[in-house]
């Protein structure tokens, strides 16, 4: 015969269960989008290096073609010297592939950050909310969104800088061989993620958050 | 001691010799007070660290006791 401690118990477990279903549904289709996300722009930023480093566009009906020296991240416009034709082909693999690296470095950094994110999501929907390892991931979502959105704007500068002096380079063998030069050049400003930064900082104050969620709960053990 | 571990304290709980004297089972206290049987079997077997003004003055109201009567501190 079920007593009266039993039905409470019951009705306990069934609020506990009904909790649980709320949080994983609030948490778990979040860390799955997160992951998708991360997906898609780890992809794009392979995608768009390997374009740039390739130097063509990829036509699906035609032949590819040069892609433009403004289509670097870089550049906002580009004049022709004179007498002569430039695309991205004329620089150097390596200044392709460092116009390139901020686009990837960024990339990659969004999906390690959706990556650690879906980790904590996960810890979250299993509640374990004010455990070790949401405290730990989101410091380390705070560091590389920090460290990784300077890394970009360095990676920005030093890729703007070595495309202008290659523009230059290319303007003046121009002018060498008797050509006529009239290269401008707009540049784009560094990129300067604020977006990533901001969220990193947040990410930092949430983990001193959690930490003091943490010692509440420990501190509420046992209290009745 | 650091500030992870908890000190060990010496108050014994003596509800079930109260809920004895008076008849009452644990269920029942808990749907008196409103207070979960999880709680009240924590608090009867000593598993409990503190517990609340609110849930004191629920037990000793229900119980017709002070908390005098439901706690004593062990000697050494």
């Amino acid at each position: 015969m079920r007593s009266d401690a039993d039905d409470s118990a019951d009705q306990l477990l069934s609020e506990v269960g009904r909790d649980r279903d709320k949080r994983q549904r609030a948490t778990l289709w979040p860390a799955r989008l997160v992951s998708v996300l991360g997906v898609f722009a780890a992809l794009s930023g392979v995608l768009g290096t390997a374009s740039l480093v390739w130097g063509r566009v990829w036509m699906i009906n035609g032949p590819d073609h040069p892609r433009e020296l403004d289509s670097l991240p870089q550049l906002l416009q580009f004049e022709q010297p004179g007498d002569a034709t430039m695309t991205v082909l004329d620089l150097p693999a390596w200044v392709r592939f460092l116009a390139a690296a901020p686009g990837l470095a960024q990339a990659l950094m969004l999906a390690a950050a959706a990556f650690l994110l879906m980790r904590v999501l996960i810890e979250i929907a299993d509640g374990r909310s004010f455990g070790a390892e949401v405290q730990r991931g989101l410091g380390r979502i705070g560091w590389l969104l920090v460290v990784g959105s300077f890394i970009v704007l360095a990676l920005d500068v030093l890729a703007l800088w070595r495309i202008e002096v290659e523009i230059w380079a290319f303007a003046d063998a121009v002018r060498n061989d008797g050509g006529v030069t009239s290269t401008g050049i707009g540049t784009e400003l560094p990129r300067i993620l604020w977006l990533p930064l901001a969220l990193g900082f947040v990410a930092f104050a949430l983990r001193w958050a959690f930490k003091d969620g943490a010692r509440l709960e420990k501190d509420a053990e046992g209290v009745i | 001691m650091s500030s992870d571990e908890v000190p060990e304290h010496r108050v014994v709980c003596h509800l079930d010799r109260l809920l004895e004297e008076r008849g009452m089972t644990l269920a029942a206290l808990a749907e008196a007070t409103g207070i979960t049987v999880v709680n009240l079997s924590v608090l009867k077997n000593d598993r409990g660290r503190a517990i609340r003004f609110t849930t004191l003055t629920a037990i000793c109201d229900v119980l017709g006791c002070t908390p005098g009567d439901l706690f004593s501190v062990r000697p050494r």
